[in-house]
């Protein structure tokens, strides 16, 4: 009996902890299911066109060297050699 | 009486041994089922390297925040549609009965969408140049910068994102990166040229 009694009070102990912890991840943003391709929405962006004389409008705070960072990572990414033949 | 049944018996021998040769040995068939499954297992991980290179994309152009509205656009409905699509052949390829039918869906794989060798350079070349494009508007701003450079550079992107975004994908691979391959050279060339007046 006594030995019952000592065993529901450790398992009530462990409950009462267990109880006091936070929820996990409450608003932390929901992570991709399958690894499908994410259908993409179509960007709104201001400013933009293609013609020779007229300059597309960029956030100001972009400075040249930021930018020209920018390229050099867009032609990184086209020189990666491809993952099967196309 | 013993002639006739010794008759009887070779008659029955050949008989046997002419329907064992006219019926597929079970061996072959089922060799034949596993070398389809190996052959449809195949395609569809190639399939899956294109789906996953298309995700990949649309994380880089969503990255890209110099990419021109009209071009976004563009490459937003090319990847999403591209992605549909495959999926799709995906689904195809799994249920084909026949290894000619998995070669073509192999075939389609690659000619209909060409998704390394354009639709990966589309992306990123149309990033860079856009990108260069809002390079040289802010070195207008920039006295001791050369305008007539400027402006050659300029012209040397002029039209070239909008060039490389009509390009089409089919069966010709050669011809598809030659017509990739100016784009991707004057991309480079400006970038080389802008660095210079930077620094000059």
């Amino acid at each position: 009996m006594r030995r019952t009694f000592a065993v529901a009070l450790a398992v009530g102990v462990l409950l009462l902890g267990g109880c006091d912890r936070q929820p996990a991840q409450s608003s932390g943003p929901p992570a991709a299911t399958d690894g499908t391709a994410p259908t993409i929405g179509k960007s709104t962006r201001a400013g933009g066109t293609t013609s020779a004389g007229g300059q597309p409008t960029a956030n100001g705070a972009d400075d040249v060297d930021s930018l020209l960072s920018d390229v050099d990572k867009h032609l990184n990414s086209d020189s990666q050699p491809t993952k099967d033949a196309d | 009486m013993n002639r006739v049944l010794k008759a009887c018996a070779v008659t029955t021998a050949v008989l046997g041994a002419v329907l064992a040769a006219s019926a597929p040995p079970a061996s072959a068939a089922i060799a034949n089922g596993k070398a389809l499954d190996v052959a449809k297992q195949a395609v569809v991980a190639r399939v899956d390297l294109r789906l996953a290179a298309l995700t990949r994309f649309g994380t880089e152009l969503a990255g890209a925040k110099q990419v021109q509205a009209g071009h976004r656009s563009t490459l937003t409905t090319l990847i999403n549609d591209q992605t549909t699509e495959l999926k799709a052949l995906r689904i195809k390829v799994g249920g084909e009965t026949t290894g000619a039918a998995v070669k073509a869906d192999a075939k389609t794989m690659v000619d209909d969408f060409r998704v390394f060798i354009l639709t990966g350079p589309k992306v990123h070349l149309t990033a860079a140049i856009d990108t260069e494009l809002v390079v040289v508007g802010k070195l207008r701003t920039h006295k001791d910068v050369s305008q007539r450079k400027l402006d050659a550079i300029q012209s040397s992107l002029s039209g070239k994102a909008d060039s490389l975004l009509n390009i089409k994908p089919g069966p010709d691979g050669d011809a598809i990166r030659a017509q990739v391959k100016p784009i991707r050279d004057a991309a480079k060339s400006a970038r080389q040229q802008l660095k210079s007046l930077k620094t000059a």
